[in-house]
């Protein structure tokens, strides 16, 4: 029967067993198995304790994710508003827009332009009521709308000018002068190459027709696109660019007031509430092993009592917590990037560039505070009575 | 190797009297003792003690070897305690395992031995029950089991009978008693008097001091 061969078995196994009789030598390996068998074996409890770190986790990354998604998009919204334009003038004359067109050259500038407007220049054929505001700009403002160059003939309008006589790409116009032109008119037929959102450039641009224009002679503005890292050097280095004179002063301005915006967005996403949620997450979810260490003192101390050494039994407490938190925080780590990217739209690579940094973050943390709980080892008969 | 407890006093705090007065016992690896007294007395604070999980509050515990240096109570000493105490959620073959696995053996030899003991004491069939699952007397035989895989040479055992019937006695006491003939020395806390007959010598405690016997 089975019993025979195994308690022949059995009696080679144990003649080498004896000679260890009265000694310890636990091996390592017998810990990272008692620890994994230990989280198997514990089910129930260890799959409630991982969806809790998972939970934990998830909810606090998720927060800053959110957090910082709200900021960016604000800030995007800003840019995207004319929020990265600063407007060159000068007090009481115009600006030269040859000088304009060199700032392209200035680091920090990604795009330069000057732009002059003739309200009411023109009258469009056909429609003797019509009085059209012209816009006059040089080619850096095709890099502003990200438009190709739209040919000898082409021009490009405003939104509510392309509604108005519901023009498309491809439409064909043609201006008559009006009494107050101030510039020679191209007479040939020219041809609608885009439509922009030129509001952004001010009142009379939103309803303007924009022709493109040689950089040479004078301008009304400069507009300069920045990056908005660079606001603060740009705005007192411009002036000298263009010359700045006693009696004839250039300005500086924003398109927007950066103000008008509820603070800066760099400021507001290093003073945020969120940002530290990660080493929370690593605390909490460390204190929480650590209850989880108390409660099960029990079995440190049979450990002990069977023989396992000190360090053995920190090995064993060490594998339990790092499978069971390292887990939960990995799963409640993608959960939050999933769900930040999924819900908000956000560029994915943003949600997973901090989650990730946050996921370490906390990683570390509550990993410190299993490696710390895990040294402690209860008093074994104290612990071992604790069971009557 | 002797295991000597030597003018033992024990005191626990919040307790007026002391639990043992001067308490002087010495037991010789292979021999068998059994500690009768009445309910506390203070026959598992003398194992306790003896195993190096209490201390005393004077007199002194230790191992006596020829001529090599003399380890830890703790670590010859192997506990079948009181109430039992058991991995609940692992099965018993791998709470006897845990025990022989102390001895640096390979998982293999280990799982052998286990079941060796198991078998020992009638439970090789519930091998891979969880403990959890076992009655409170096959639970002791586990117990007694993950004693005898540890090979330790003293082996604590707190009414290691006290919750098992007449049947299940013989067969758990046959096992201990075959385990510990050459190589081991049994120290037996009991009130059941079929398991201090079994036993070479019978150390009476009353009171928390110690009448020698027989
Ligand atoms: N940790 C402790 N703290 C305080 N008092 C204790 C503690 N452990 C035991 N005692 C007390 O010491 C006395 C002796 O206890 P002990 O457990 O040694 O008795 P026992 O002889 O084993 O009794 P029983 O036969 O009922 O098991 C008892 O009065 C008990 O209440
Ligand atoms: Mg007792």
């Amino acid at each position: 029967m089975i019993a025979g061969s195994l308690s022949r078995r059995h009696t080679q196994a144990s003649r080498r067993h004896k000679k260890a009789r009265g000694t310890t030598r636990w091996r390592a390996a017998s810990s990272l198995r008692e620890g994994y068998l230990n989280v198997v074996a514990g089910g129930p409890f260890f799959c409630a304790l991982l969806a809790i770190v998972a939970a934990v986790t998830a909810t606090l990354i998720t927060a800053d994710l959110a957090t910082v998604h709200r900021i960016v998009a604000r800030e995007s919204a800003f840019l995207r508003a004319g929020g990265d334009l600063l407007v060159v003038q000068r007090a009481n004359d115009h600006i030269d827009a040859r000088v304009c067109a060199r700032v392209n050259a200035v680091a920090g500038v990604r795009t330069a332009f000057a732009l002059s407007a003739d309200v009411d220049g023109a009258v469009l054929a056909g429609r003797p009521d019509s009085h059209q505001t012209l816009a006059y700009a040089t080619e850096g403002i095709l890099r502003l709308y990200g438009l190709p160059y739209p040919g000898a003939d082409g021009v490009i309008i405003s939104k509510s000018i392309a509604e108005r006589w519901q023009w498309r790409p491809g439409a064909v116009l043609a201006f008559t002068p009006s009494s107050g032109t101030a510039r020679p008119l191209p007479t040939r037929p020219l041809r609608v190459a885009a439509i922009a959102d030129l509001a952004k450039l001010g009142d009379a641009e939103s309803t303007a027709i924009l022709l493109l224009q040689p950089a040479r002679g004078n301008a009304d503005f400069c507009f300069v696109q920045i990056r908005p890292q660079d606001r603060e050097i740009l705005r007192s280095v411009l002036p000298a660019v263009f010359g700045d004179r006693a009696e004839a002063r250039i300005q500086v301005s924003d398109v927007l007031p950066p103000a008008g915006q509820g603070g800066d967005p760099a400021s507001e996403f290093r003073n945020r509430l969120t940002s530290d949620v990660s080493l929370m997450a690593g605390a909490l979810i460390g204190l929480l092993w650590g209850v989880v260490t108390w409660m099960r003192r029990g079995r440190s101390a049979l450990y002990a009592s069977l023989g396992v050494p000190y360090a053995g039994g920190v090995l064993i407490r060490w594998t339990e917590g790092a499978l069971v938190i390292g887990l939960g925080v990995l799963w409640g780590t993608t959960l939050a990037i999933a769900v930040a990217t999924a819900v908000t739209d956000a560029a994915a690579s943003q949600a997973i560039d901090l989650g990730v940094r946050h996921g370490l973050v906390a990683m570390t943390v509550a990993l410190a505070m299993v490696a710390l709980t895990g040294l402690w080892q209860p008093a074994t008969l104290a612990a071992l009575k604790e069971r009557q | 190797m002797r295991l000597l407890a030597d003018a033992v006093e024990v005191r626990y705090r919040g307790l007026a009297d002391p639990v043992l007065r001067g308490a002087t016992v010495e037991v010789v690896r292979g021999e068998t003792v059994a500690v009768l007294g009445p309910s506390g007395s203070g026959k598992s604070t003398l194992l306790a003690v003896l195993g190096g999980l209490v201390r005393p509050t004077n007199g002194t515990v230790r191992v006596d070897i020829d001529g090599s240096a003399a380890p830890r109570p703790t670590d010859v000493t192997t506990w079948i305690l009181q109430t039992t105490n058991v991995f609940s959620e692992r099965t018993a073959l791998d709470n006897v395992a845990v025990a022989a696995l102390t001895l640096g053996v390979s998982l293999r030899e280990a799982y052998l031995v286990a079941a060796r003991h198991l078998a020992a004491v009638g439970l090789f069939d519930r091998r891979n029950s969880l403990a959890r699952h076992l009655s409170g007397g096959e639970v002791q035989r586990v117990v007694i089991a993950r004693a005898l895989a540890s090979r330790r040479p003293f082996i604590l055992a707190d009414e290691p009978t006290g919750q098992l019937d007449h049947a299940t006695t013989c067969v758990v006491l046959d096992a201990l008693f075959e385990a510990v003939d050459e190589s081991a020395a049994l120290i037996v806390a009991t009130h059941d008097p079929t398991v201090a007959e079994r036993c070479e010598r019978v150390v009476h405690i009353v009171d928390g001091r110690i009448v020698p016997e027989r």
